[in-house]
């Protein structure tokens, strides 16, 4: 069965862009280190350069990433990703207009809300990882109570405004399992289960 | 040399109480989770805190916290939780940023000294710790001390919990980024992460 995680790179005050979308500060550390971890796709950029713990993460990620699920917001921001995701697995937009022109890509859109893109990209995955992301993608799964677990990597900076990883939750509080963390160079990858009770 | 340091326990997504936090609740409902790393039980004595249980990583931190020389807190963390009787550990000073009268009586309180800004409150306690550690806590007094700049260090205490509701550690910070180091994680028992950063000025 496919593990569905929420996956974001995350401000330490809590957002996952700053103010006008700025990302520099909280991607920093998937482009400003020594180790090279080539991307499958190579559309946005040819591979993360980061230190080497973190490396170990993005290449166990991407070993067993077999779907990802985001919304519209994210889609046109990367502007499809020129319809091949970065991280080389198919990808399931949640929107309530699907675009035109991208059919035959790896691409599908879903007008059924997020439980139906993540039992989508749940059946593509296999065994694998579904990686969801998205501020307000990664709301409504844990709201819907099916998202198995959360990565949170924490950048060290405070950003003071944007758009927070976590806002809006309807039936908190949610527990999570004690994480495994993973100290890279300076960001901090901490990897939690939800609780049981807190999934459907 | 001393340095500032905020100690707050947060939720992941940044909330140091859970919701209706007010006078007589000023952890918010359910807010002794993120508090069950150190303090756990059936509260006792006058202040109404529960006994100390942290053990192994979770008491070495506590105790670093504890031997700090000073204290810096806002009006409401200070008054909300009693005042801490007037004495928060060892008989330390303690300095209240406010910019009105006490709302409790502090006259039997000797270490206890209200001042009207942040960056005094912290350099009087800077002065009054010698060559220890201030501690500072309070969601407020951390937005004031890091918009003037007089913030050194943070030590949060990140639990596994999604609150989704309370008041945040960090909200309408008037300030642009503020880039930090982090300088050490140690992981608690029950799945607290304890974070240490320095802020670059």
């Amino acid at each position: 069965m496919a593990t569905v995680v929420a996956d974001m790179s995350m401000s330490l005050d809590g957002f996952i862009a700053g103010p006008e979308d700025r990302i520099d500060e909280i991607f920093a550390w998937m482009g400003s280190g020594d180790v090279e971890v080539p991307l499958p796709v190579k559309t946005v950029m040819p591979a993360f350069r980061t230190d080497e713990a973190s490396a170990a993460e993005l290449r166990s990620t991407l070993d067993t990433l077999g779907a990802v699920v985001t919304g519209r917001r994210t889609f046109d921001l990367a502007g499809g990703w020129s319809g091949a995701h970065p991280m080389g697995a198919p990808a399931w937009i949640v929107t309530h207009n699907p675009p035109d022109g991208w059919e035959d890509t790896q691409v599908n859109f879903v007008t059924e809300g997020v439980e139906s893109a993540i039992e989508q990209a749940r059946e593509a995955a296999g065994d694998g990882l579904v990686g969801v992301a998205g501020a307000s993608i990664v709301r409504q799964g844990l709201n819907a109570g099916v998202l198995d677990a959360v990565r949170v990597s924490v950048a060290p900076v405070l950003l003071g405004e944007g758009i927070r990883f976590f806002d809006g939750l309807e039936n908190p509080p949610i527990a999570l399992r004690p994480p495994r963390v993973v100290e890279g160079e300076q960001v901090t990858h901490l990897y939690y289960e939800v609780d049981a009770r807190a999934r459907r | 040399m001393s340095a500032t340091v905020l100690d707050m326990s947060t939720s992941i997504d940044g909330f140091i109480t859970g919701p209706n936090e007010g006078p007589d609740n000023g952890l918010g409902d359910g807010g002794h989770r993120l508090h069950e790393w150190a303090l756990s039980g059936e509260p006792s004595g006058p202040t109404g805190v529960p006994p100390v249980t942290a053990s192994g990583v979770n008491r070495k931190v506590f105790d670093e916290l504890m031997s700090t020389g000073a204290v810096v807190a806002g009006r409401r963390t200070f008054e909300w939780a009693g005042g801490w009787g007037g004495d928060h550990h060892d008989g330390v000073p303690i300095f209240i940023y406010s910019r009105h009268e006490p709302g409790i009586d502090i006259s039997e309180w000797p270490l206890v000294t209200y001042v009207d800004s942040v960056e005094s409150a912290m350099s009087e306690a800077k002065n009054a710790a010698g060559e220890k550690n201030v501690m500072v806590h309070g969601a407020a007094v951390t937005q004031l001390a890091l918009a003037a700049g007089v913030l050194d260090e943070l030590e949060l205490h990140v639990v596994p919990v999604l609150f989704g509701q309370g008041r945040r550690l960090f909200e309408g910070l008037d300030t642009d980024q503020i880039e930090l180091e982090r300088t050490r994680i140690l992981e608690g028992e029950g799945g607290v992460n304890h974070l240490h950063y320095r802020v670059k000025h």
